[in-house]
């Protein structure tokens, strides 16, 4: 009987183990699947090999293909044909970073509540209300209707899924053993989704509840005073002083009121993207360059991610020959060069996303009001899969602006406001097209030709050929404004509320060859006031202003001139503030840390290099003086917003006395030296406390900012933390602690041409290679790799493997 | 009980643990991880009549094949993978916590499986061996 016993228990206790090791539970992945060396998470250990050549057949393609990879494992992909160029685009893409490239549509598509369980839910829901999947759907479709951009589209899904189908468990990426997931076919919707995904990460952000907030609190001139929209010290991307020309004569109808002042403060449920997600790029012309020949630069600043948000590639088929920065979901390049030009992007930061507060007629909301009808309500369910449960549904709304995104059933406060959004990434356009078309453009015309074409995300486009010319447009599908449209939440009952056009693309601000022999942006206000059309945006204040002396003081310039400016420290927020402050900062009596914190600020060169103790205690300093000024601005989660560092500056230059310096919580009233002296000493408190809780780091900027390329994932064990660098947010090596140059380019183009590179992170995305994170150490010490853009046919001592594939 | 047999049960345990660790392996370069469960019940059952530690025996077999597996991988991998992957676990940040994790999360159900196995054939043994034991 005891033996019966015992081998009942031994059997349950196997069987438990089995059950254990098979699935996964809360965070564990199914241990037997994971750990299996066979199958599980050793099998992704890539194993260090020298040269390889090899020689293999995929259904799909149409002639032969030759896929050369370089010592930093950049393809070098040559076809025979575009179509089989693209797919291969896809393949070796896929097979480099497909987990990175289903995450991200997953979380623009807003299907993460799918394979991770019910906790994203709310943020599958966001996403879906905001739109996104909707507005890939319309450029999809777009997309899909152009012969050129179907081919490419299509052949590059063709190639993703070629390397899908051929992959068996064991062979998934890492990520998605430890998630227990499976890859599914790629389709050419991903695609569309992934560019809405960039879209909102760029053109997400907007203030109109802020502004909205604000002005019902203080009054429109007092919001006017804190958020000038020209501030004085303006350089503009396009010099001041430069002639437009407005083609369209007919002028915004401009309506009676400028917002909806009737309404109660609000709050705003969604998340937006961080408004830091800058970029500087720039092109000098031969006047200024040692070679007499144009260099171009450009750094795009987005969230440090691993897998990297870049993937490096070179393209040649007949017709077309284009090496650069692309977006792992999307074929072409996005930031590169050809054999003629070369391109870059900065952000527009021009606010193209809209509110417009809706009546329904109802609580059934299936009609709204617009000016004295009712007109009918469409509707759209959306279904959300969810891990381990029933499938969850959502009702969307539309109106004529678009989805009524802000609802009281997903507003967590149940305001019962409804506002509907209007946002260019939902219209239909076709930026692969657009970016398809710059890969191969040869000259001026032919770039401002293909950029026509793209709509959202707004950029800069800086462009630099090698018969010399240099240019650079803010381009994009931006609104035709009446005054202030756009800039507070707006009245969605008025039709004469809507958007009435757009500006045309010949008058988008544009120069070609300025005299002063560089082109430049660095997400500033694209002009000055004269510009002839309206725009309201969230614009830089100070690496615009670095940038531009920097580029006007260089002759004989050289790509190694250009690197320094990339990676220049120098804090120009602090060398305006720091004086100011000091000399405003009343006598008292210091403790010893004080006194030494105020020497080494004072002795301080405002470059916020790594190894310097100085810029921690003027970022806490500024961001305490900052909490304390504008406490007004925190009330009861409404949402506010307090001037930016800049803003803040300017105004109290002009505003000494102003009513925001007095803390209302307190009796006594504050004044300006007493908030700077006050904030003086907490930040060396807080700078101390730091030291106390880090007694094995030293007290270096570099330590205290933390910078951390992190893991799609949020896995800290598959991201690189503390990485050495120096710089900050408004400074033109933009890397504070999450963000920084996810990509630096610096290329003089031509057949004789230099070409410079380097990205935080590697070209695969397996934390099992040795190129999952091999550029960051070179990235952070302001380093370059010489990028290899080979002839057909050139053997290279750079080549490490050679992949021959035939159809 | 002679000094012979003795030798010889002794002996067995190596050869049932040696049976284990090549079936085993071979088998599970082409079927799922968990083809280890009825490869060591059945040599559980099969093997050894008079082996006193089958879990032993079983925990050792797979230990020895995973971790050895891993060792070898992670060799060519100059550790790369293991010492981003340990970090997921509340263990010392280093390739051999991993790799005897491993081997030790290995061992544990195939010997417990071996163990099963081994119960299961004493149903089928004559009674003096059952109490034999």
């Amino acid at each position: 009987m005891g033996r019966v016993l015992k081998f009942i228990v031994c059997l349950l206790i196997t069987g438990a183990l089995f059950w254990v090791y098979q699935n996964k539970s809360g965070e564990i992945p199914p241990i037997g699947k994971f750990f299996s060396p066979i199958q599980g998470f050793w099998n992704n250990a890539e194993s260090d090999k020298s040269f390889t050549y090899s020689s293999s057949n995929i259904v799909g393609l149409k002639q032969p293909v030759t896929v050369q990879f370089d010592d930093r494992l950049v393809p070098h992909i040559f076809a025979k044909n575009e179509a089989d160029l693209y797919f291969m685009q896809g393949y070796i893409t896929a097979q480099n970073r497909l987990w990175q490239m289903d995450m991200q549509t997953r979380v623009a598509g807003g299907r993460l509540a799918e394979i991770i369980g019910p906790k994203l839910l709310e943020r599958d829901r966001e996403s879906r209300r905001l739109g996104l999947s909707w507005g890939a759907s319309r450029s999809h479709a777009l997309m899909m209707a152009n012969p050129q951009s179907r081919l490419i589209a299509t052949s590059y899904c063709n190639g993703v899924n070629a390397w899908i189908s051929a992959l068996k468990p064991a062979d998934y990426p890492l990520e998605y053993k430890l998630l227990d997931f499976e890859p599914e076919a790629w389709t050419t919707m991903k695609t569309a989704l992934l560019l809405k995904y960039m879209s909102n990460m760029l053109t997400g952000y907007e203030t109109d509840f802020e502004m909205t907030n604000i002005a019902k609190l203080y009054g429109i001139e007092t919001l006017n005073q804190l958020f000038p929209e020209f501030p004085d010290s303006l350089d503009p991307v396009i010099p001041k002083g430069t002639q437009f020309v407005r083609t369209d004569t007919i002028q915004p109808i401009h309506p009676d009121s400028t917002y909806p002042s009737q309404l109660a403060l609000l709050h705003n449920p969604f998340s937006r993207p961080d408004p830091g997600y800058g970029s500087n790029n720039w092109a000098i012309s031969g006047s200024r360059s040692a070679s007499g020949k144009p260099i171009l630069c450009n750094d795009p600043h987005l969230g440090l991610n691993l897998p990297s948000i870049w993937y490096e590639v070179q393209l040649h088929a007949p017709g077309i020959n284009t090496y650069g920065a692309s977006i792992p979901g999307a074929p072409c390049v996005i930031s590169g060069f050809n054999e003629d030009v070369a391109w870059g992007i900065t952000n527009a930061s021009t606010d193209v996303k809209d509110w417009y507060i809706v009546t329904f007629k109802d609580k059934f909301k299936q009609q709204y009001l617009l000016d004295s009808t009712w007109k009918p309500v469409r509707t759209l369910v959306e279904e959300f899969h969810v891990k381990g449960q029933r499938s969850v549904f959502d009702t969307i709304r539309f109106t004529e602006h678009g989805p009524v995104t802000y609802e009281e059933t997903f507003n967590k406060r149940h305001e019962t406001v409804n506002m509907a959004l209007r946002w260019t990434a939902h219209d239909f356009s076709n930026e692969l097209v657009a970016i398809y078309q710059l890969n191969k453009a040869a000259n001026h015309a032919d770039y401002l030709k293909a950029t026509n074409q793209f709509d959202c995300p707004g950029q800069n486009f800086v462009f630099a050929a090698a018969n010399g010319d240099i240019a650079i447009r803010h381009n994009g599908k931006f609104v035709k404004r009446y005054k202030q449209q756009g800039r507070f939440l707006l009245d969605g009952t008025k039709s004469n509320t809507l958007w009435q056009g757009f500006v045309p693309d010949s008058d988008n601000p544009h120069v070609l060859n300025p005299e002063r022999g560089f082109v430049s942006s660095a997400n500033q206000h694209p002009t000055d006031q004269s510009y002839p059309y309206y725009y309201t945006g969230t614009y830089d204040y100070y690496r615009n202003r670095r940038l531009n002396r920097l580029l006007s003081n260089l002759q004989n310039a050289k790509p190694a001139d250009m690197m320094k400016i990339q990676n220049d420290n120098f804090n120009l927020c602090a060398s305006e503030l720091l004086p100011y402050f000091f000399a405003l900062m009343p006598v008292a009596d210091f403790t010893t840390t004080e006194k030494e914190a105020a020497r080494e600020l004072k002795n301080w060169t405002y470059i916020n290099d790594t190894d310097v103790g100085a810029p921690i205690y003027f970022q806490l300093w500024l961001d305490g003086f900052m909490e304390k000024l504008w406490d007004e601005f925190k009330v009861d989660q409404r949402a506010l917003l307090a001037p930016s560092f800049f803003e803040t500056w300017s105004y109290l230059k002009r505003f000494p006395d102003s009513d925001f310096i007095d803390d209302k919580s307190t009796t006594k009233t504050e004044t300006l030296p007493f908030l700077i002296l006050q904030s003086f000493r907490n930040a060396v408190k807080l700078a101390d406390n730091w030291q106390t809780e880090n007694p094995s780091k030293p007290f270096t900027w570099a330590n205290y900012k933390n910078t951390t390329a992190l893991h799609l994932s949020q896995q800290l064990a598959f991201s690189i933390s503390n990485i050495q660098t120096g710089g900050n947010e408004d400074i033109l090596n933009a890397t504070s602690s999450r963000k920084g140059a996810s990509w630096r380019m610096i290329v003089s183009p031509g057949s004789d041409g230099e070409f410079w590179g380097v990205y935080p992170g590697g070209q695969s995305g397996n934390p099992g290679s040795k190129h999952y994170v091999d550029f960051i150490d070179q990235w952070a010490k302001g380093k370059y790799y010489q990028l290899l853009f080979l002839k057909p046919g050139e053997k290279h001592k750079r080549i490490q493997h050679v992949n021959q594939f035939n159809p | 009980m002679s000094t012979n047999s003795i030798r010889k049960r002794r002996a067995w345990f190596w050869y049932r643990m040696l049976i284990c660790i090549v079936v085993s392996a071979t088998i599970q370069l082409v079927a799922p991880w968990w083809s280890l469960i009825p490869v060591a019940m059945l040599i559980g059952f099969f093997t050894a009549p008079m082996n006193k530690s089958p879990f032993l025996a079983g925990f050792l077999a797979l230990f020895l094949l995973w971790a050895c597996w891993a060792f070898w991988i992670d060799l060519e991998n100059n550790s790369i993978l293991s010492e981003r992957v340990i970090r997921l676990f509340p263990l010392p940040h280093n390739s051999l916590s991993l790799i005897l994790l491993t081997g030790f999360l290995g061992g544990l159900i195939n010997g417990m499986a071996m163990l099963t196995g081994d119960i299961f054939r004493r149903f089928f043994l004559p009674e003096e061996e059952k109490y034999y034991r």
